[in-house]
């Protein structure tokens, strides 16, 4: 018997055909649109790694900074560098002489199922002026994508595809930075409404721009063009430089208008002395992009010494009396000070003072004097104010800005020169108001530098930058020179 | 024996009629133009998201060389400064840049010397890394925001102001010549040096 498929079902086996092969098409389509879709995915699932790992490689070089700079605010580099005694109790290893070095994991915000990140960071201090902190930053990056393989049968889901981590190295050079840069910075407003006020500089250390390390006031030729005033401030007139001759420029923070100039003139020596200039600031001598942070004084809070009674009441040879006379190098701690103070150390020692939580307020012919033995005197002020009045001032009898240091705490609010003599020295208040005034008919210099919270200065002072400062003085801490990504 | 009667093979064998034509006709066609719409619309969706996809992965590898770059530079030279065009100096006191020509819609990258004496760059590569580009933009900006917000705008005239660098692009293509896939990236880069 012979059998035959009818019409019908031949028919029905051509239409599962076709229905196979667009299903087939619709499939491929799909699943190719889906390819494309996890593409997308993974490639912005990867872009996030690997930004995120620069973020990753950030924290290490924070975390490095943050170690090289444990002993910042004390601003003298001796004591910055004893950041490698306590290397070991952050945690940090020492894999040879000059190398020091941390793995951390970064736990927070982990997604469960996930890697977290990490970081390792190596410190190179074979110069310890100036160390070197690398940083690789690891983002073990995954991707969610569409899953069959459920515990349920046909169920639909998505798991977690890992990929290899995204590593970001970068290589960041440090140096310290100067704690004074400039002339005169403050945070606020400076106001220079003295008659003739005039700033420049040189530099004690270098015979080119000083004569025995002193100002080369007769000779204009060796002096510099860095006596630079800067403010944090942006508003208006933030920075009244009146009738000043700024050799040097000047910055304000971000903001319109914030220079104020009458007949004074800001730019370099031929600039300032040509008279044609007067009003104007010579192009490219102005900036309105400062912005720094002031960091409090750190004052030492252990070592100090009461002066004992032999240290109080003398008399010099020539009459001239002190409440009190320190001769020898260590901690003195003075409530207050009314009277005038003689500090007469050996040379290359280091005298350091403390003065609070009363005023200093000197007047008449009250001195701070500083013999000129080469000491260095370091004052710190806790008081509120420290104010010299009258014929009152601080006698430097070196001459050089480096031997007197005087460090303002957070809680001394102002700082007042009568200005009837000349100042040596390096003023860091960085809360204090510091007004200059006096000078009658008399022009005097302030050789040195100043950071403070204002600048009110309204005697004939003539400001001179000593550039030495910035090269052997006091300094902040490490600060980032040169950043390298690998 | 054959079971198939006479009647049957007749009727299997019987042509369409003209109106069973028509209608197959018209149902098929519709299917059919119904199939080649759907088939050209996938098409062009296909090829206009992988042309987005590549645009995309190659503006993203443009932001990303291009932020390393910029990041790590010492200070751009404003006297080469554009809107469509900025140099930089690295730390080594080697030069590089991004440039946009508007003519060719390409972003390239060079990289090379500068000689004093002539005034001009030396041994300048070019490398293209961006085709398409139908919108290129540089700006800069000082990098302290006021009121926390707002970055100052800075002057060409003074490149010591400028530490944050605006870059935006636009590149796009033509698919089939009726869609216009359009890639966008903008970015803000602090020069860390």
């Amino acid at each position: 018997m012979r059998t035959r498929l009818s019409a019908a079902r031949r028919q029905q086996g051509n239409l599962i055909l076709v229905a196979l092969i667009l299903s087939g098409i619709a499939g491929l389509t799909l699943g190719s649109y889906l390819l494309l879709a996890q593409n997308q995915n993974v490639s912005i699932y990867r872009s996030q790694g690997w930004n995120s790992s620069m973020v990753v490689a950030e924290a290490g070089i924070e975390d490095g900074l943050q170690l090289v700079n444990l002993y910042i605010g004390t601003f003298d580099p001796k004591q910055i560098y004893q950041w490698t005694n306590d290397a070991g109790g952050a945690h940090w290893d020492q894999p040879s002489a000059a190398v020091y070095h941390v793995r951390r994991t970064i736990t927070t915000g982990v997604t469960p199922g996930t890697q977290p990140n990490t970081y390792e960071v190596w410190i190179f201090n074979t110069n310890k002026a100036a160390p070197a902190v690398y940083a690789e930053g690891t983002v073990p990056w995954t991707y969610m994508h569409a899953s069959a393989s459920q515990p349920m049968f046909a169920q639909a889901g998505s798991s977690v595809a890992p990929r290899s981590p995204l590593v970001r190295k970068v290589l960041v050079n440090t140096a310290l930075q100067p704690l004074f840069v400039m002339a005169m910075a403050a945070d606020r407003g400076i106001d220079l409404r003295g008659m003739g006020v005039r700033t420049d500089s040189f530099d004690s250390s270098d015979p080119r721009y000083s004569i025995n390390h002193f100002y080369p006031s007769n000779n204009p030729s060796m002096t510099k063009d860095n006596g630079d005033i800067a403010t944090n401030a942006g508003f208006l007139d933030a920075m009244n430089i009146g009738n000043a001759h700024i050799r040097g420029h000047v910055r304000t923070g971000p903001g319109p208008n914030t220079i104020n100039i009458n007949s004074g003139s800001v730019g370099d020596l031929a600039w300032v002395t040509n008279k044609g200039n007067t009003g104007k600031i010579e192009a490219g001598w102005s900036a309105t992009d400062f912005n720094v942070a002031f960091d409090p004084v750190n004052v030492p809070t252990t070592g100090w010494l009461a002066p004992d009674a032999s240290m109080m009441n003398y008399t010099d040879t020539n009459g001239v009396k002190y409440a009190y006379r320190i001769t020898k190098p260590d901690r003195w701690e003075i409530s207050g000070l009314t009277g005038s103070l003689l500090v007469d150390a050996p040379t290359n020692t280091t005298v350091e003072i403390k003065i609070g939580p009363d005023d200093v307020s000197l007047a008449g012919s009250d001195a701070i004097r500083i013999t000129p033995t080469g000491a260095r005197v370091l004052l710190y002020m806790t008081g509120a104010h420290f104010d010299l009045t009258g014929g009152a001032i601080i006698d430097n009898q070196s001459g050089i800005a480096g031997n007197f240091f005087l460090y303002g705490s957070t809680n001394c609010i102002d700082i007042t020169f009568a200005g009837n003599g000349n100042f040596y020295g390096g003023i860091y208040a960085p809360q204090a108001d510091f007004t200059l005034g006096g000078g009658g008919k008399d022009t005097y210099d302030f050789v040195g530098a100043s950071v403070t919270r204002s600048v009110t200065m309204m005697g004939h002072y003539n400001f001179h930058f000593d550039e030495d400062l910035a090269k052997t003085g006091p300094s902040k801490g490490f600060v980032p020179v040169a950043w390298n990504e690998k | 024996m054959n079971l198939i009667s006479d009647s049957t093979r007749s009727h299997a064998q019987r042509a369409w009629t003209l109106v069973e034509v028509s209608v197959a006709v018209c149902l098929s066609s519709v299917i059919m133009a119904a199939l080649m719409q759907t088939s050209l619309f996938t098409s062009r969706s296909f090829v206009a998201m992988g042309n987005y996809n590549e645009l995309d992965q190659l503006s993203r590898n443009a932001l990303d060389t291009m932020t390393r770059d910029i990041r790590q530079a010492k200070v751009f030279s404003p006297k080469y400064y554009r809107t469509n065009m900025m140099i930089f100096t690295n730390l080594d006191n080697g030069y590089f840049g991004y440039v946009w020509d508007p003519r060719t819609k390409v972003v390239s990258r060079l990289s090379g010397g500068f000689s004093p004496a002539s005034g001009s760059f030396v041994n300048v590569q070019s490398n293209t890394v961006l085709t398409g580009c139908e919108y290129f933009s540089f700006r800069i900006w000082q990098r302290n925001p006021t009121n926390g917000f707002q970055f100052p705008w800075s002057s060409a005239g003074n490149p010591i102001d400028t530490k944050l660098v605006d870059v935006s692009w636009r590149c796009s293509r033509r698919v089939l010549d009726k869609f216009n896939t359009e890639s966008v990236q903008t970015a803000k880069i602090v020069l860390r040096n």
